[in-house]
């Protein structure tokens, strides 16, 4: 069930952990909470997965599960336009870091491009 | 102080020239400021003179200069002759180097005081802590169930070593033994606790509690700003009645395990809210962690009781979503961050 965080309307940031790839929800549930938000100072998105299988080689399926990075993607770059906004992806433990970074900027090349990517590996600062 | 009264230096900072001039002149500037020679004495390089005739190059002729006075600053007196104000401050920028602190506390007895301020700001009351204080004798006794006058025993150590008085923030963990039956022998020192703004209690009885509230935790009351509950006992309404209790909180943290029985799970009908006195601020954090009641739920109780909530940052740990939204409802006028996690309660919940 998605969050409703439409009136909300100060809301800066949202921070979404979960398990990488075996997130039992409708994978438009992501899609559907950023949806809601209206918030004009909304500028951060934060996902801190667990779980990275250890060998994440492309085409590997779990990015799936989150579904629709073409339209998260355009949304994020929108806002950037307007205000500024910065993607976080965080991950405690990722074996192949440069396979876990291409590929998540391979999902939102947009706003990749705009250098509003950011990537946070170690310890979640919290728990 | 009495060496820094016969300092006649500069006490203050002399403007820095804000042209770009030569370095020669800068010098002077800063002489003149520091040693409060005239102003018309600097020979001024700007602007510069206009060339005689620009066919010509000759050579530019140095200005004479006294050489630079190179001599080392003699420091006279030490350290202590710093105001207490700066030390505390010092001190202070060393909050989390606790190896720091300790060396610096065993330095000297100025030292001492300033550091241990620092040092003992956070106080543990833990099970572990309080088992090795326990004579043979004692822990025999603890084993066979009588604890009243052992649970608390390291409140004891506490208070000999004068460290009550500093803390700050205080982290309970005796597991069950936090009871007003346990505690009271100990109470007198509890109440030297009259500075605490954080407080964590893990497995609080709550219902205990809440029977003799303002003989325990009257102290506490008027500086706490943040409450950390792990697991508390007690119905839905005692928990909320209990953190109503403290009229200034801006924190609040919430921990609940998760029962493996369903039967276990709490409920509570819509019509016994608590009757709360002086609604908390509640400006600052709110963390829910494990909440899963599904009707009459704690986080839909908390959601309705009357008063403002202004929490401007929300941390959800293994809730579930249904009983996210009256939270996140109840506090959209302030709210500027929301932290959720999916999917891992999910699997909790498949296994449940």
């Amino acid at each position: 069930m998605p969050l409703n965080l439409t009136d909300a309307r100060n809301l800066r940031s949202l921070t979404l952990r979960a398990a990488f790839g075996v997130i039992s929800l409708p994978n438009d549930v992501l899609f559907q909470t950023l949806s809601t938000i209206t918030s004009p100072l909304f500028s951060e998105f934060v996902l801190e997965v667990d779980s990275v299988p250890m060998n994440l080689e492309p085409g590997n399926d779990a990015w799936r599960w989150w579904g629709r990075w073409a339209e998260l993607d355009e949304m994020f770059e929108r806002i950037d336009m307007e205000r500024g906004f910065r993607v976080v992806f965080r991950a405690e433990e990722v074996d192949r870091e440069s396979n876990f970074t291409a590929q998540a900027e391979g999902q939102l090349p947009l706003i990749t491009a705009r250098k509003r990517v950011v990537f946070e590996i170690g310890p979640f600062p919290e728990k | 102080m009495e060496k820094f009264r016969k300092f006649d230096g500069p006490q203050w900072t002399p403007d820095l020239p804000t042209d770009s001039r030569s370095t020669d002149h800068t010098l002077h500037r800063w002489r003149s400021a520091i040693f409060r020679e005239p102003e018309n004495e600097v020979v001024s390089h700007y602007p510069p003179p206009e060339p005689a005739n620009e066919s010509t190059e000759e050579p530019r002729t140095p200005e004479v200069e006294p050489p630079p006075d190179l001599t080392p600053a003699t420091i006279s007196g030490t350290w202590k002759v710093l105001p207490q104000e700066l030390i505390n401050y010092i001190f202070f920028m060393l909050n989390d180097d606790l190896r720091s602190l300790k060396a610096c506390s065993s330095t000297c007895k100025l030292m001492f005081a300033s550091a241990r301020r620092i040092i003992h700001q956070k106080i543990y009351l833990s099970f572990e802590k309080n088992w090795e204080l326990l004579t043979l004798t004692e822990r025999r006794r603890y084993l066979s169930e009588d604890r009243v006058g052992l649970a608390v025993k390291v409140l004891s150590e506490l208070a000999a070593r004068g460290v009550l008085p500093y803390a700050r923030q205080l982290f309970i963990n005796l597991e069950r033994d936090f009871t007003p039956t346990n505690l009271q022998p100990f109470n007198h020192h509890f109440q030297c606790f009259d500075r605490i703004q954080e407080l964590t209690i893990s497995m609080l009885d709550t219902p205990g509690f809440l029977e003799s509230f303002d003989t325990y935790f009257a102290n506490i009351v008027p500086t706490l700003r943040s409450l950390h509950l792990e697991g508390p006992t007690g119905e839905t309404r005692d928990i909320l009645d209990f953190i109503c209790r403290f009229p200034y909180l801006d924190d609040l943290s919430l921990k609940m395990s998760i029962p493996t029985d369903p039967r276990d799970r709490r409920t509570w009908s819509s019509g016994t809210l608590p009757v709360i006195k002086c609604m908390p601020p509640f400006r600052g954090r709110l963390r829910l962690d494990g909440i899963i009641e599904r009707r009459g739920s704690l986080l839909q109780q908390l959601a309705s009781l009357p008063g403002k909530r202004r929490f401007r940052s929300i941390v959800f740990r293994n809730c579930e979503s249904e009983t996210e939204q009256p939270i996140i409802d109840a506090c959209c006028g302030t709210l500027e961050s929301v932290s959720t996690t999916w999917g891992k309660f999910s699997k909790c919940r498949s296994t449940l």
